[in-house]
């Protein structure tokens, strides 16, 4: 039977199963329980449970992330949204009210909207780029923080692919209305001049088309072929 | 507005299409109407599900360690709930209710491990003597030479060394020696079955009404010996340990009934 070497090398009688010295024994957090509810959960975090927070982020990262880059574009600013709307859950989780809606539909809300301000100001930023561009003498070596166009464009006819499914119960001109709104957060004034269409036409293709997509919908959550 | 309008700018509202005028005026309606809520939350829910519906595979696993970084340090988790790092913060936890830990502590009381035959030597040396004796009783029919004892010899001194004996029901005893400052457990084992295929033995440390702790896991050879070496990155400042058969690898918190227990002691006790 062997024994214990040295101070250096463990006993190894059974693979596997001895640690070997300078492996600490450390636990890792105990997982709060995966039963628990979102609302539930938030109350935690509320109270400060970081744990909770820890289970909220596993169960709903995806679909913020993945929301988040359909409308940013890119991953690195996917991932500071993402950041921003677990952050705020965090710091904000009394403003969601369970009365109001399941937690997934507020992080969904929540997200569009930080993912939206977020193009709107790098749009500003861009143009603010162009303006000094444009007056620039060549002293300034402006590097336009432009994704990589291909990337981005590659992305977006995936995103756009996607949704005509998800909304594929929608005419054309309702899927095309409520996009626009969705991906791109022009308002109905916006997309009515986009589009050359009077206002209220579009106002009723979102109206009607929201309406159609929502009965889809409801009861079952995800598609409905 | 009569209702029908409001209710009408309801998807476009959900959407975030509403011009900031019609947002902010719909927003007040909004906190007074409990039917005009439910109505957004429906189709708030409605885009949740196309949201799902939308390719990728998520955020790269490092995210989320940036992400309660930087949420713990805009506001820190409540000393109470959050996770303990230490066994001491740990708070009291319920853990399956399978073994009952407050029977066991009963029932230790009667147990005579307090009166290990080395309590009443006097004098360091004689103690640890007396407790290598103990682990080479324990040993006893093993080929051991003197010289392999060294490195247990080593691990036996210290100012900080503390020892522990778990017994059960049944033959076997479990012989521990921790040294803390070595970050050396040495657990010291005969006449212990080995555990069957795909599980093993897992030591846990034990104090008030804290979680048991993980201390490491081992297993015994064909003979029902073990010397094995464990390396808790924990302070030895346990009451009492014990042993329960785990699956391969350990488990979080004991699955089953301990079978053997016993108290921890330092060397001037």
């Amino acid at each position: 039977m062997a024994l214990v070497r040295s101070g250096r090398d463990p006993y190894d009688g059974r693979t596997g199963s001895v640690l070997p010295p300078g492996r600490s024994v450390r636990l890792p957090p105990p997982r709060i329980s995966a039963s628990l509810s979102d609302a539930e959960l938030v109350l935690r975090v509320r109270g400060g449970d970081d744990r909770a927070l820890s289970e909220l982020y596993d169960r709903h990262a995806g679909l913020v992330f993945n929301l988040a880059r359909a409308v940013v574009g890119t991953e690195a600013d996917a991932e500071e949204v993402t950041e921003d709307v677990f952050v705020q859950l965090w710091t904000a989780a009394d403003r969601f009210d369970p009365e109001r809606g399941a937690l997934r539909s507020w992080l969904a809300t929540l997200t569009r909207s930080r993912a939206l301000d977020r193009v709107r100001s790098r749009k500003r930023h861009q143009a603010t780029l162009e303006r000094a561009a444009a007056t620039d003498d060549g002293g300034v070596a402006v590097a336009l923080s432009e994704p990589a166009a291909a990337d981005a464009s590659a992305l977006a006819s995936e995103v756009r692919s996607v949704l005509d499914q998800a909304l594929s119960m929608l005419n054309p001109d309702q899927r095309r209305a409520i996009e626009l709104a969705y991906l791109g957060g022009l308002s109905q004034s916006e997309i009515a001049e986009h589009l050359s269409e009077p206002l209220g036409t579009v106002k009723t293709r979102i109206r009607d088309g929201m309406a159609h997509l929502r009965d889809s919908f409801k009861g079952g959550g995800g598609l409905l072929a | 507005m009569t209702d029908d309008r409001w209710h009408e700018q309801t998807a476009a509202y959900a959407l975030g299409a509403l011009d900031d005028e019609e947002r902010a005026a719909f927003e007040a309606r909004l906190a007074q109407d409990p039917e005009l809520r439910r109505a957004v939350a429906e189709y708030e829910a409605a885009l949740a599900d196309v949201a799902a519906d939308l390719p990728g595979s998520g955020p790269p696993a490092r995210l989320k360690d940036r992400v309660m970084a930087r949420a713990l340090e805009a506001r820190p988790a409540a000393p109470s709930a959050a996770s303990p790092s230490r066994p001491d913060q740990a708070p009291p936890r319920r853990w399956g209710g399978t073994v009952s830990w407050a029977l066991l502590a009963a029932s230790l009381a009667g147990l005579v491990w307090l009166g290990l035959a080395n309590r009443d030597l006097s004098g360091r040396a004689d103690a640890l003597a007396a407790e290598l004796d103990s682990v080479r009783t324990t040993l006893v029919g093993a080929q051991a030479e003197l010289a392999r004892f060294d490195s247990i010899a080593e691990l036996l001194a210290g100012d900080d060394v503390r020892f522990a004996t778990l017994t059960g029901e049944a033959q076997p005893t479990l012989r521990l020696v921790w040294n803390a400052e070595r970050r050396m457990l040495l657990v010291a084992a005969s006449g212990l079955t080995a555990p069957a295929a795909g599980r093993v033995y897992q030591l846990w440390g034990l104090g008030g009404d804290q979680a048991p702790v993980s201390l490491g896991t081992f297993s015994t050879d064909s003979g029902g010996t073990a010397l094995v070496t464990l390396s808790p990155d924990l302070a030895p400042d346990f009451e009492l340990s014990a042993i329960t058969d785990e699956p391969e690898g350990g488990s979080p918190q004991p699955t089953t009934q301990p079978f053997l227990v016993g108290a921890w002691r330092s060397a001037q006790e």
